[in-house]
């Protein structure tokens, strides 16, 4: 019954001008195939890559990339299908195929489009003058970004990669109960990893920018941010095994906000397997400690007017006071929680349904500088970097590899590295103490430096 | 060996050897000294089981090609899903940018190449009826459930991929391969007394739908309720340095990170490996002997050819602790002065090709697994893995224990939590005192620059004598 694509030259003519237009068509030809409700999603993404190594180009990578996912739901069933052939009689094919598959999945009440309609939005993050940018300024960067590196330490020798992405995001998302929301985005950005060198010992560092326009990238900043990870390292140690406070680098507490999202997601909650199950309205952590997510944050990465259901977002704290207040859901979570939508469904590309997850997430920022939160340790581990998957999300244990700096009463005292880092994740929220007041975002993520009162450290 | 002619049929396709040569033409006017074309028709098919509940299936096309000219160290790659000659031109002329000169007249001779078909398909999944499917994912969650009434949640997830490849290099050879692979991921959570705990199991290869001939569904199931419910009793894992068994077949997470990331071909070609210049020098104990295979058929991470047209071999890497060959890629391999290949691989047709490992395995040894048990006294039996990361300069590697069970005077005994594991590759490597004579293949997802690709790996049981363990319990 799995006829073979049919149509294959269909895959020929180029993505079209008006994604809206096509996606409008896919959802009708849906309802005419005999889809109860329908969606399409479509995406054009066009973007340039530049490589270089010690200001030599090694790579330029140029692609567009466009196609559409269709849903449809029948029977309260539901199936997607994906493809980047936008005619007429391959938008019926993949009709005809999704309701054929939609037949296998059971049916479900909260298989059906959002009841509360969002109507027509539009959003626009986009830097008009990135077209304009010629690749001898994008180069420029390049090269500015690893002569700060080089000139920010003697000991940086070499390097594994300097890149520059730039690109333009546009989004066109309708469904058969009048959803059409248009995404318009511009992102560029530049990453660094270079290498120290001391004797026969080698260390890598790295730092990363992505932003929405062009004249926010800092490359100077990069390089020397880059520069420093790297360097630092150097002469890097175990420590002895012992029980002791964890300072987390605001980087690094981007990993530890995302523990926190993977233990929210509704769907995992709806299942049971998150320890974080049954614990809404109860204190997880202490008073002082708020987390955010906001779709309408100014000058916000990852604002979105519209979720990838085609639900309206907003903004909302996850823990308020210690209090865990809200988990995210998508349509089915918030469904069978019986809980309100909270627009959460993160989708990029046309290939797939999205997933949840937040929008720009932060850990607020308390009152002390970083130097005042080191400062608070008489013996411990500044963690710069992690490595390893961390966290067993069913019971909240968590053991992974990290390096970073030995702090001892209060100041940075030596490197260390090949030591892991253990506790139970609902133990370090509630022992989350002193937060720092350098809250810095990444893309869509933002942290402060802070600290928790006691781990494992496992060394020599 | 095409079953069905995919979208580039030779002879009437819009990728005939004409218009490859002639794209590759485009590719090289400016200048480049070489242009390679990878052309990809594949299809996904993929459906997961929640809740009891067949939740969501996906199908999924995957179709274009990328077009990569070099010129030097300098690599162009653009690539398209729209299929026109008007199109591929133009990405073959915007990959070949990279070189400046004026535009001149190049030939382009391409030659059938033919390659192995090393892994016999017996039922392509993308022809099995998605019932069936349904069916395989209903007896994995039925046969975990029934395990133990502990068992409360089980996810099942199932995918197929179909991928058609074609490869043409512009120093003259065409030849088209096909890669099948179908596989089954089981998660189960066991509650009692208050106590989760979460378990997996997975069954894949370079199969079609007869993959569940060699182990049912059912099977796969039982065995990721049976390590959800071993873990409900287990006890806080110990911290500090301990001797360090690791399972037969998936305990290979150790030679993947390591040492195979640190050798491969374009960190060391960079200098940024901390097993740069180490050839010919040793790297673990004598006793190891690892090497990368693509030639295990059927298996997860084997292949005929690799993506630059590379035929799939086995290389290999350490013979008796002595580094004896990084991984290449044509790319970096010219560039540092060989002809090497085999472990060029990509994600997709939207990637550039990198040197990726393939099946990473370790030879059998002289011991028996009870007798690497005996002989320890105090130490850590790491049973199951979520997977491992690796630091290619520094050489630091992690591996996360999913199962992990204390071992006291020569017996392995109580379960313990889940635990990172941390060490320096060359050193960890020189400290294997025992190694089993029971190999076994196991295999996994590997990502890389934000390329992931199907890998392979084995080993048999060994022993670390010492490695940090990353518990709480001091």
């Amino acid at each position: 019954m799995t006829a073979r694509p049919a149509q294959l030259l269909d895959s020929a003519p180029e993505a079209p001008a008006d994604l809206a237009a096509v996606g409008q068509s896919a959802v009708r030809i849906a309802m005419e195939a005999g889809a109860d409700e329908a969606e399409a999603y479509l995406t054009r993404e066009n973007y340039l890559t530049l490589v270089t190594r010690q200001n030599h180009p090694e790579k330029v990578e140029r692609a567009v990339v466009a196609g559409l996912g269709l849903k449809v739901y029948k029977g309260r069933r539901k199936a997607y299908v994906t493809g980047s052939a936008f005619g007429e009689s391959a938008l019926r094919e993949m009709a005809r195929r999704a309701l054929d598959y939609a037949v296998e999945t059971t049916p479900e009440d909260a298989n059906r489009l959002p009841s509360e309609a969002t109507g027509q939005s539009e959003l626009v993050l986009f830097d008009e003058s990135l077209a304009a940018r010629s690749m001898e300024q994008k180069f420029a960067l390049l090269r500015r970004m690893e002569d700060a590196a080089y000139a920010a330490d003697p000991r940086i020798k070499n390097t594994q990669e300097a890149s520059y992405w730039d690109g333009t995001f546009e989004k066109a998302h309708c469904n058969s109960n009048g959803l059409l929301s248009r995404e318009r985005k511009t992102q560029c950005g530049l990453s660094l990893s270079v290498i120290a060198m001391s004797g026969d010992e080698r260390q890598v560092g790295g730092e990363y920018q992505a932003v929405r326009h062009f004249d926010r990238i800092d490359p100077e900043a990069a390089g020397r941010e880059a520069a420093r990870a790297a360097a630092r390292k150097l002469g890097a140690r175990p420590v002895k095994s012992q029980h002791a406070p964890i300072v987390f680098d605001n980087r690094v507490g981007l990993r530890f906000l995302g523990y926190l999202i993977a233990a929210v997601n509704g769907e995992r909650v709806a299942l049971n397997e998150t320890f974080l199950a049954g614990k809404l309205g109860e204190r997880i952590a202490p008073e002082h400690v708020h987390v955010a997510d906001e779709a309408d944050r100014p000058g916000g990465y990852a604002n979105a007017l519209v979720d990838g259901e085609g639900v309206r977002t907003a903004n909302r704290r996850l823990i308020s006071g210690g209090v865990l207040t809200t988990y995210l859901h998508n349509l089915y979570s918030a469904k069978k929680l019986g809980a309100a939508l909270t627009g959460s469904v993160q989708r990029g590309s046309y290939e797939r349904e999205g997933a949840i997850g937040a929008h720009n997430l932060y850990l607020a920022a308390g009152g002390l500088s970083r130097q005042q939160v080191i400062g608070s340790v008489g013996s411990g581990l500044l963690v710069t970097d992690l490595m390893g998957m961390g966290l067993t999300i069913a019971n909240g244990n968590y053991s992974i590899g990290a390096s970073g700096l030995w702090i001892e009463k209060g100041e940075l005292a030596h490197p260390v590295e090949r030591v892991t880092i253990a506790s139970n994740i609902r133990d370090m929220l509630l022992g989350i103490e002193e937060i720092g007041n350098d809250l810095r975002f990444w893309a869509g993520s933002g942290c402060p430096t802070f600290k928790i009162r006691q781990m494992a450290i496992g060394g020599e | 060996m095409l079953s069905e002619p995919a979208f580039w049929h030779r002879e009437r396709g819009i990728l005939s050897r004409e218009n490859v040569s002639l794209i590759l033409r485009a590719a090289l006017e400016r200048g480049a000294d070489f242009a390679d074309l990878y052309a990809e028709d594949s299809v996904v098919t993929a459906l997961t089981l929640q809740d009891r509940k067949i939740r969501d299936i996906q199908y999924s096309v995957v179709r274009g090609v990328g077009i990569r000219a070099i010129s030097g160290r300098m690599v162009g790659y653009a690539h398209t899903g729209d299929i026109s000659e008007r199109s591929l031109v133009e990405a073959a002329r915007t990959a070949g940018c990279i070189a400046t000169g004026e535009p001149r007249s190049v030939t382009v001779e391409l030659a059938d190449a033919r390659y192995q078909a090393l892994s016999p398909v017996l039922e392509y999944p993308d022809r099995a009826a998605s019932s069936r499917k349904v069916d395989v994912l209903r007896r994995a969650d039925e046969s975990a459930r029934a395990f133990d009434p502990k068992v409360r949640e089980v996810s099942v997830f199932y995918r197929d991929s179909v991928q058609r490849v074609l490869i043409a290099t512009s120093d003259g050879r065409m030849g088209e391969d096909e890669r099948v692979r179908t596989s089954l991921y089981v998660s189960a959570v066991a509650m009692d007394h208050g106590e989760r705990q979460s378990g997996s199991a997975r069954s894949g290869g370079m199969r079609g739908f007869e993959l569940f001939e060699i182990e049912p569904a059912e099977a796969i199931g039982r065995r990721a309720a049976a390590q959800a419910v071993k873990m409900l009793s287990a006890g806080e894992a110990p911290v500090g340095q301990l001797p360090v068994i690791l399972t037969n077949g998936w305990g290979a997470v150790l030679l993947h990170e390591a040492i195979g990331h640190g050798i491969e071909a374009d960190f060391n070609r960079r200098g940024t490996s901390k097993f740069t210049e180490k050839l010919g020098k040793p790297v673990g104990s004598s006793i190891v002997t690892i090497s990368d295979t693509a030639v295990i058929p059927n298996h997860w991470g084997s292949l005929n050819v690799d993506d630059e047209g590379g035929e799939g071999h086995e290389t290999r890497l350490v013979e008796n602790g002595v580094l004896v060959s990084y991984m290449y890629d044509r790319y970096n391999s010219s560039l540092m002065g060989l002809s090497a290949g085999g472990n060029s691989r990509r994600e997709n047709y939207r990637c550039t090709p990198m040197p990726r490992m393939t099946n990473t395995v370790m030879a059998n040894g002289p011991h028996t697994f009870e007798e690497i048990v005996a002989s320890v006294k105090k130490g850590f039996y790491a049973a199951d893995f979520t997977g491992g990361q690796v630091d290619i300069t520094n050489g630091q590697f992690v591996f996360s224990v999913s199962e992990g069970y204390l071992v006291e005077d020569g017996k392995i005994t109580s379960p313990v939590k889940g635990a990172t594991l941390i060490g320096d590759g060359a050193d960890v490597l020189g400290k294997i005192t025992m190694v089993a004579d029971d190999f076994k293949l196991s295999f996994g997802g590997c990502g890389k620059n934000g390329q992931y690709v199907p890998v392979g790996l084995g080993q048999p049981h060994l022993l670390v004598s010492s490695m940090t363990v990353g518990g709480t319990r001091g």
